[in-house]
C-alpha cells in the first residue's frame, strides 16, 4: 500500500513539474512582473495594501530589480516595465530612497546596460527630492543624471548646488557645480564626479559601476596619448603608420600597449584612429 | 479570578487547536528571506526584514484573530458546554471578558515570538542593534493592540451570528476600517452636507486601523513619537472596550433555551 501512495505522489509530482513547465513554455515565465502593466497604479495598490503597502514596496522594488536583471542576462534591449515597476515601489513607499537612486541609474544607463531613458530617470529623482527634501545624495543623483546622461550642464551644476545646502552633504557637490558651470563636460570633470561616486559608494553595485567609468577614462586618456605618438612618428617617418605592431618592431614601442582591462589597443590605418580592442570589456560610451 | 480561570483555558485550549503552529512558518519565512533576500535585491535587506517580520506578524495575528474569535462563543454553545459553564456561578459579562482575554494571551505570546525572530534575524544579518531597533518592539506591541481590537470585533459577531457571517462581517470591518480616511476625505470634499455627517459619523463609529499603521515608518527608521503609540493604543484599548461592552450585552439577553 505504502509503496503505491509513494509511486502515486512521485507520479502527480513529476506530472506537475511537466505542467508547469508547458504553462510557463507557453504563457511566459515571468509573467506575473509582466502583469504590472495591467495595474491601475501605485496609489489603488496603496490603498488596497491595508497597511502594507510598506511590504509591497519591496516586493515591487525586487521585481524591477528582478526584471532588470532577467533583461540583462538575456541581453534584451527593452525595458518597458522598468519605469512602471519602480513607479509603483516608489509610490507605495515613498520613503525607499534606493529604489529611487538605483532606479534612476537603471533608467539612465544607455542601451543595452539599462533603459535609456534619463528623462524618466529626472522625474523619478525629482520625486524622490519632494517626498525626502533632507536626502542629499538624491541631489547628487539629480545633478549626475543632467551631466552625465542629459548632458544639461546647468542643471546638473543647479542640483549639485542646490544639494549642497544640506549641511550632511559632500563638500566637494558646492566646487563641482562650479566646476560644471565653468568647464563642463570636460574629462577632468568626469573622472572628479566619478572617483567621489567611487569613495562614497554605498553599495558594491556603485562602487563597481563608478570602476568601470574610471577605467574607461583612463583607457580614453592612454588612446589620446598613443593617438598623438602615432601622429609625431608619421611625421617623422614621412609615412602613415599600418599597425601598433609596426611600431614594436620599429622598436618604437617596447610592447604592444594594454587597455585598463588588459586587451591590446588597436590602431586603424582608414580612419587613423587608436581604438579599444572588439575583444576588450573596457565599457565604450 | 473567574474571568482569568476561563482565559487560561482559553489559552490552553487555542495551544491544543495547534494555532502557535503559524509560528514554525514565520521562522520558516524569516530564516529563508534572511539567507535569500540579499541576492535578489538591491538595497536595505533590514528593512524589508523588518516589514515582512511586521506584515507577517500583523496579518497572521488578523486571521487567528478572526478565526477563533468568532469561534469562541460559537463554539461552547455548539457542543452545550456553556450550558454547564453558565450554571456554575459565572456571569455572562466574565465568560466574554475571560474569552477575549484568553485569545488575547494566545496572541501576545504569538507576538512576541514573533518580535524575537525579527530581532534574531537582524542580528544575523547586521551582528549589532542600532537605537531605532527598539521601534520594532513598540510596534509589536502596537500590532497587539490592533489585534485586540480585531478579536474584540471577532467576538462581537459571534455573539449574536454564525461562524460564516461573523468571520465575513468581521473582514468586512476590518477592511472598511482601512479605508476610513478615505471615507473622511470624500465626505470633506463633498458638497452635500448629508454626505458630510454621515461620512463624519462613519469615520468615528467605524474602527480606524489606520492609526495602527507605523511599519513602513518603523522598517525606514524614522523616529516616532511617543504621543503617536500612546494614541494609537490608548484608540485601540477604547474601542475595544466598548466592543466588549456591547458583546457583553448581547450575550446577556441571549435566550439559550
Amino acid at each position: 500500500m505504502n509503496a503505491v501512495l509513494l509511486a502515486l505522489l512521485l507520479l502527480s509530482g513529476t506530472g506537475v513539474y511537466w505542467i508547469q513547465n508547458a504553462i510557463d513554455a507557453r504563457v511566459g515565465l515571468f509573467r506575473s512582473t509582466e502583469e504590472a502593466l495591467y495595474l491601475p497604479s501605485g496609489k489603488v495598490i496603496k490603498m488596497l495594501s491595508l497597511g502594507h503597502s510598506g511590504l509591497l514596496a519591496d516586493v515591487y522594488w525586487m521585481r524591477a530589480v528582478q526584471y532588470y536583471g532577467g533583461k540583462r542576462l538575456k541581453d534584451e534591449k527593452r525595458f518597458d516595465l522598468l519605469d512602471p515597476l519602480i513607479g509603483i515601489a516608489t509610490t507605495l513607499d515613498p520613503q525607499l530612497i534606493h529604489a529611487y537612486r538605483f532606479g534612476a541609474i537603471f533608467l539612465s544607463e544607455r542601451s543595452p546596460i539599462g533603459a535609456e531613458q534619463p528623462e524618466k530617470a529626472v522625474v523619478l529623482l525629482k520625486e524622490g527630492i519632494k517626498h525626502n527634501p533632507d536626502e542629499w545624495p538624491l541631489y547628487r543623483d539629480l545633478g549626475f543624471v543632467y551631466y552625465w546622461y542629459v548632458k544639461d550642464y546647468r542643471k546638473g551644476a543647479e542640483a549639485f548646488l542646490e544639494g549642497s545646502k544640506n549641511p550632511k552633504s559632500a563638500a566637494w557637490m558646492k566646487t563641482f557645480a562650479a566646476e560644471l558651470m565653468a568647464k563642463g563636460g570636460s574629462r577632468e570633470s568626469a573622472r572628479f564626479l566619478w572617483q567621489q561616486f567611487y569613495g562614497t559608494a554605498d553599495t558594491e553595485q556603485m562602487k563597481r559601476n563608478a570602476k568601470e567609468n574610471l577605467l574607461r577614462l583612463q583607457a580614453l586618456d592612454e588612446m589620446d596619448i598613443l593617438q598623438d605618438f602615432i601622429s609625431k612618428i608619421e611625421v617623422r617617418l614621412g609615412r602613415p603608420v599600418e599597425s601598433i605592431e609596426e611600431l614594436v618592431k620599429l622598436g618604437l614601442l617596447k610592447h604592444h600597449p594594454l587597455d585598463p582591462k588588459g586587451f591590446t589597443y588597436t590602431y586603424n590605418p582608414q580612419t587613423r584612429n587608436v581604438q579599444l580592442s572588439p575583444q576588450s570589456t573596457v565599457r565604450r560610451f | 479570578m473567574k474571568v482569568l480561570h476561563i482565559a487560561r483555558n482559553t489559552f490552553r485550549e487555542c495551544v491544543r487547536d495547534k494555532v502557535l503552529y503559524n509560528l514554525v512558518i514565520f521562522a520558516v519565512l524569516i530564516i529563508v528571506s534572511s539567507l535569500i533576500l540579499g541576492a535578489i535585491t538591491i538595497g536595505d535587506v533590514k528593512q524589508i526584514i523588518i516589514n515582512l517580520g511586521l506584515s507577517t506578524i500583523s496579518l497572521f495575528g488578523t486571521l487567528i484573530a478572526i478565526f477563533i474569535g468568532i469561534q469562541l462563543v460559537h463554539k461552547e454553545i455548539d457542543k452545550k458546554t456553556v450550558y454547564s459553564l453558565l450554571s456554575k456561578p459565572v456571569a455572562r459579562h466574565e465568560f466574554i471578558l475571560g474569552k477575549y482575554l484568553g485569545l488575547s494571551m494566545t496572541l501576545a505570546v504569538n507576538v512576541c515570538v514573533m518580535i524575537l525572530g525579527v530581532y534574531s534575524a537582524i542580528l544575523y544579518l547586521r551582528h549589532s542593534f542600532q537605537a531605532s531597533d527598539v521601534q520594532i518592539l513598540l510596534a509589536g506591541v502596537l500590532i497587539l493592540i490592533e489585534l485586540m481590537l480585531v478579536i474584540a470585533i471577532a467576538l462581537l459577531f459571534s455573539t449574536f451570528s454564525t461562524p460564516a457571517l461573523s468571520a465575513l462581517f468581521a473582514f468586512c470591518l476590518y477592511i472598511i476600517g482601512h479605508f476610513n480616511t478615505d471615507i473622511r476625505q470624500y465626505g470633506l470634499s463633498s458638497d452635500s452636507w448629508v454626505t458630510k455627517v454621515v461620512a463624519g459619523a462613519m469615520y468615528y463609529l467605524l474602527p480606524n486601523f489606520g492609526n495602527f499603521d507605523i511599519i513602513s515608518r518603523t522598517a525606514h527608521g524614522q523616529f516616532i513619537t511617543s504621543d503617536i503609540y500612546l494614541f494609537a493604543a490608548t484608540y485601540g484599548l477604547i474601542y475595544s472596550l466598548g466592543l466588549l461592552f456591547i458583546a457583553m450585552w448581547i450575550f446577556r439577553k441571549r435566550d439559550f433555551k
